[in-house]
Formats: structure tokens, sequence, C-alpha cells
């Protein structure tokens, strides 16, 4: 079964493209556009990573980090943060990786690759 | 020291004479230049004396003591006269002479004449020096009351009373002639000292102190200013008084807080832009793919995402040059019907997209009309995309309108703007016209009422808002038909 990847984004047209890079590269997506749903979309889709926007309307990114860590049943899921803030890298240090927008495609599906395969 | 000897010419037709005269003289310490009368002016050329003693004027001697005196001022000249004759002697005393001596000369009266003639002279000599010391004098103080006057800059000198005892013309002009008042009421309208007195400071400890202070001119206008204080002594070394210097600064504070607002501006879009360009590398994607994989739907799709992302950014960096320029108006006479169906245009197809209906209510005849067409435009359309923004976030009633309205009076034009969205709470009404607040997140840069609001009041008009939370909004844009120019506001 493919691998899944939720992403989180409070921006329509980013989360799709995501979806487009994610799918056309044989994996399977679900999606949060804010911080606050994103709890109950890992509850109920059981991702194997996440893409992580860190500033977004309801809830910021850093918040659902903590609440995904605190949670013993999907703390262990990969996240990768891609964030238009520079120097992210420093907001969630145990992200497997941080990505600044605009990013490079193939370095995301490189990481992606090596993280789940 | 060896002083040079005094040199004295001594004129006489009778040259036995003048050799007795001389002769005296050098007896006495002097240098005597003896010469005929017809020679006298080639002589006192030539040896340049201070005195001139002057024999045999009986025939012409006006006439000669007056070419001389003409030619030489300074020369002291003791004239001898052949006889007591009349007021003769005291004719040539008269016309300048230093003294007037009569035949037989004395020894003793030639020195007293001589001596007397070098006193005179050496008091003569004093005044110079003091006429000129005055003049430096004058003209000093002239220079530094101009300089005190003409320095860009406010100068006031005040006693420990805090009553201003100087001022400068700078000074004057901006805060009125105000000699004996107190330098708080003057500057800030206080009624007490301020506190942290430089003024009182430099009194206490004798230094410069420097603050920063914000004052008011007697025409109301607040400046900034930089003022530096500094002690004025008296002879005994004790402050008198003290001198406050103060620089207006408020252009470069004006600056300060435009760069300040613009680096601010830049990191707050900066998130935005970042986010436009990742989603127009979307878009770029999805067309990419889709021409590879020959789906004309992937195509479309993707060419519809990068128009969207183009024109997003497009409108920010517009927004963005805008901003970081003051821009003066493009004023124009326009058709107010076509003009409003121009902007209606813009925003209907956004509308139309998200299922909010768009009705137009313009009234007929509107006229003409001159204003910056470009400026008020995008300032309609961005209340008008707020508009569908609030109808497309409400999810509470079941169908939203826009309506757009445009009414028109012999003065002013008054675009309304009416939707039945979310409506907004007090603190967005209060806020949403200031740089950089933005009620939508991310997908805001806080510009686009900020410079809508600027662009009307710089037409002379102004914008009104109801709205009430969960119900809708409406704007009301009242713009003059003609603009009245806006006296230019403080920072």
């Amino acid at each position: 079964m493919a691998k899944k990847i939720l992403i989180i984004d409070d921006d329509p047209n980013i989360v799709t493209y995501l979806e487009d890079i994610f799918q056309d590269n044989g994996y399977a997506t679900c999606k949060a556009t804010d911080g606050a749903d994103a709890m109950d979309v890992v509850r109920s889709e059981r991702p194997d990573l996440i893409t992580l926007d860190l500033e977004m309307p309801k809830e910021w990114g850093p918040r659902f980090y903590r609440a995904l860590t605190q949670d013993e049943e999907f703390s262990h899921i990969p996240v990768i943060v891609i964030s238009g803030l520079a120097g992210n890298k420093y907001a969630i240090p145990k992200a497997v990786a941080s990505f600044t927008k605009p990013f490079d495609r193939d370095e995301l599906l490189k990481v992606v690759k090596e993280t789940i395969g | 020291m060896i002083v040079a000897a005094e040199p004295i010419v001594v004129a006489t037709v009778d040259v036995e004479h003048g050799q007795v005269l001389a002769r005296v003289l050098a007896e006495h310490g002097f240098r005597p230049v003896h010469c005929c009368c017809t020679e006298v002016a080639r002589t006192l050329h030539e040896v340049r004396p201070r005195i001139l003693i002057l024999g045999h004027c009986q025939a012409d001697g006006e006439t000669l003591l007056r070419q001389i005196l003409q030619q030489f001022p300074r020369v002291r000249v003791i004239a001898l006269l052949e006889t007591r004759d009349g007021d003769r002697g005291l004719d040539l005393l008269e016309l300048g002479a230093s003294d007037v001596l009569t035949k037989p000369v004395g020894e003793r009266a030639l020195i007293v004449a001589v001596k007397r003639a070098l006193d005179i002279l050496d008091i003569q000599e004093q005044c110079d020096i003091v006429r000129e010391k005055n003049k430096i004098l004058r003209m000093s103080q002239q220079l530094c009351r101009q300089l005190f006057d003409e320095v860009p800059c406010y100068i006031s000198v005040q006693n420990k009373d805090w009553r201003i005892v100087r001022a400068n013309r700078h000074f004057k002009e901006d805060f009125g002639d105000c000699l004996g008042e107190h330098c708080y009421e003057i500057y800030k309208h206080r009624t007490h000292p301020c506190p942290n007195c430089p003024v009182e400071a430099t009194f206490y400890d004798g230094m410069m102190h420097q603050t920063e202070e914000v004052v008011t001119t007697r025409s109301g206008q607040q400046k900034i200013v930089l003022t530096m204080t500094a002690p004025i002594r008296d002879e005994q070394g004790d402050i008198v008084e003290v001198m406050e210097l103060s620089t207006d600064i408020s252009q470069i504070r004006e600056l300060q807080s435009r760069l300040t607002s613009l680096g601010l501006f830049i990191g707050s879009i900066s998130h935005g832009v970042r986010g436009m360009l990742t989603a127009l590398d979307g878009g770029m994607y999805r067309l990419e793919k889709g021409i590879e994989q020959g789906d004309m739907d992937r195509i479309r799709n993707g060419a519809e995402l990068v128009k969207l992302m183009v024109a997003r950014i497009r409108n920010s960096v517009l927004e963005m040059l805008y901003y970081s320029k003051d821009r003066e108006l493009n004023i124009q006479q326009i058709d107010v019907f076509s003009f409003a169906e121009s902007v209606a245009k813009f925003v209907e197809p956004k509308a139309e997209k998200h299922g909010v209906a768009f009705v137009r209510e313009f009234a007929s005849s509107l006229g003409q009309a001159s204003l910056d067409p470009e400026v008020i435009s995008s300032g309609l359309v961005n209340i008008l995309e707020n508009a569908v923004d609030a109808c497309i976030e409400d999810e509470a009633k079941p169908s939203h309108t826009v309506v757009f309205a445009v009414t028109a009076t012999d003065q002013e034009l008054c675009f309304t703007v009416r939707d039945n969205g979310t409506g907004m709470d007090r603190q967005t009404q209060e806020k949403m016209f200031s740089l950089f607040f933005s009620s939508k997140g991310s997908r805001g840069t806080g510009l686009g009422l900020y410079i809508a609001n600027e662009v009307v009041q710089q037409h002379g008009g102004r914008i009104e808002v109801q709205s009430t939370l969960g119900e809708g909004t409406e704007f009301q844009v009242l713009v003059p038909r003609e603009p009245r120019p806006q006296p230019a506001q403080m920072a």
C-alpha cells in the first residue's frame, strides 16, 4: 500500500501543489488547513509523514507539533517543515528537514524518499 | 634697545636760521633734516617725519600749510612767524598747525613745542589703536549676532528661574518674542519645568547635556528636536546662565520611521510573497505535467493557477511600489458610469466563481468627475474584494450578495459596497485602516485598506464604515467631484 503523507498548510494552492508532487510520485495524501484540525486528521488518516507549515491563522505549526509529540501513538511520525519563514529550522529542531518557500521540489522528494521510502 | 632718533624736517628760507634750529634739535636727541622751503614736499616724501618745522611763512604761508596738510594730514607742523602779526598765528592754528612760534625762536620754546607735538602724536596713536580695536570689536559683535541669529537651530539662554534671557531669530520666529518667559511654557506649553530638564542638569554640574524633545511652535506645529545645553559662566567662573541649542530633527525621525515601517512591511509581505511564489511553482508544475501527459484539464487548471498567482504577485508588488514612494495624484477627467463599470468588471468574476451574487446599482446621469482613476479604482477593487472574501468566509447564511452602488450629488460621488458576509468585530473596525493590519492572516499584506484610505483622503474624500458581526458590512467611499487638496498631515 502506498505510504500516506499529511499536508498541513493554510494556502489551498500550496496544498494542491504538494498533492500533485506526492501523488505523481506514488504517495497517497491527505490534508489539513490549520493546526487545530490537523490532530484530528492524524488520528483518522494515520499518515506516515507530515509536511507542516509554521504560520497558519488558527493554530501555529509549533503548537501542533507539540501536541503531536506528546501523543505517544503518533510522536514517531516524521515531520518536514515547509514554511515561508526564513530560519525556520530553529522553530522545530527535531524536524527531519526544513524547507523555506519557495522550495526545491527535487530536494523535497529526495528527503521524503529517504525518510519513508 | 636702540630707539631710532625722531626725524624732524626743518624747512626755512633763511638757511642759517634753519641750521641753528637743526643744531638745537640734534642736541636734544632728534634727527633734524634741513631743507629749503621750496623743497618741503619732496623732503617730506623722502623722510616721512611726524613733525615739520616750517619757517618763514609770511607771504603765502597759509597756502603752503594748507597744501602740506592736505598731502600729509598726520604731520604736526610747528609754524614760525617773523613777527607778531595780528591774528596770523591764530589763522595758522585754525588751519591745523600744531603750534606757532615767533622769531626769535628760543631753544626752550622750540623743544616745548616739539614735545607737545610728540605728546599729541602719542595720543593720536592711542586713539587710532582704540578706534581700530573698537572697529574689530564691533565687527566681531556683529558676526556673533549674525551667527547667533542665522544659525539653523533654536538658541535660547535661560537663567536659573528657567526664564529666557536671550533667543536667536530662528527661535523668535517659531516661538515668538518671549524674553522673560519660562522656557517650558514657550517650548512645551507646560506650567511646570519639564522632567529631566537638561538646563537644570547643566546648572547643577556645569557639563553639557543632551536630550531629545518634542516641542510645539506658536503655530501649533510639533517638532522633534535634539537639544544640547552648555553653561555660561561669569568672570568668577560661576554658572549664571545656560545656553540651550535645539536642532530640528523631525525630518530625520520621519525618514527613520518610514524606513522602519518599510522594513517592517517588507518583513510582513515576504511571507506572503514566498507563499505566492510557491503556489506559482505549483501552477507551473501542473502545467508542465499536463503538457507531458497530454492532459488538457491539467493544462487548463495549471494555466489558471499561474494566471491567478501572477495577478496576486503583481498586486503585491504594485502595493509595495506605492508604499515605498509618495505618489502624486494623476487627476483625469472621467465618466463616472464607465469608471464604475470598469471597477465592477474587475471584481465580478471572482464573486461569480464563488457563488456570490454581484449587484450593480448605478444611479442614472452620474456625470463627469476629476480624480486619479488608477488609485481610486484600486482602492474600490480592494474594498469590493474584501466584501467578496467576507461572503466566502461566512458559512452561516445560505446565499450571499455584494452590492456595488454609485450615487452622486453636484459636489460628491458616493460609492457604496454592501455585503452580507461575516461582518467585523469592533477591534477589526477600529484597526482596519492601520498600516499592516490584516484580518486575513498570511493572505493579506495589511496594506490594501491603508492605501485605499490614504488615496481617498488625498482626494479630499473619506471612507465611512458600518459593520455588524455576523450580519455584514457597508463601506461608503465619498470622493469630491473635483479633488480638494489636503493640507500635509503631520507624521
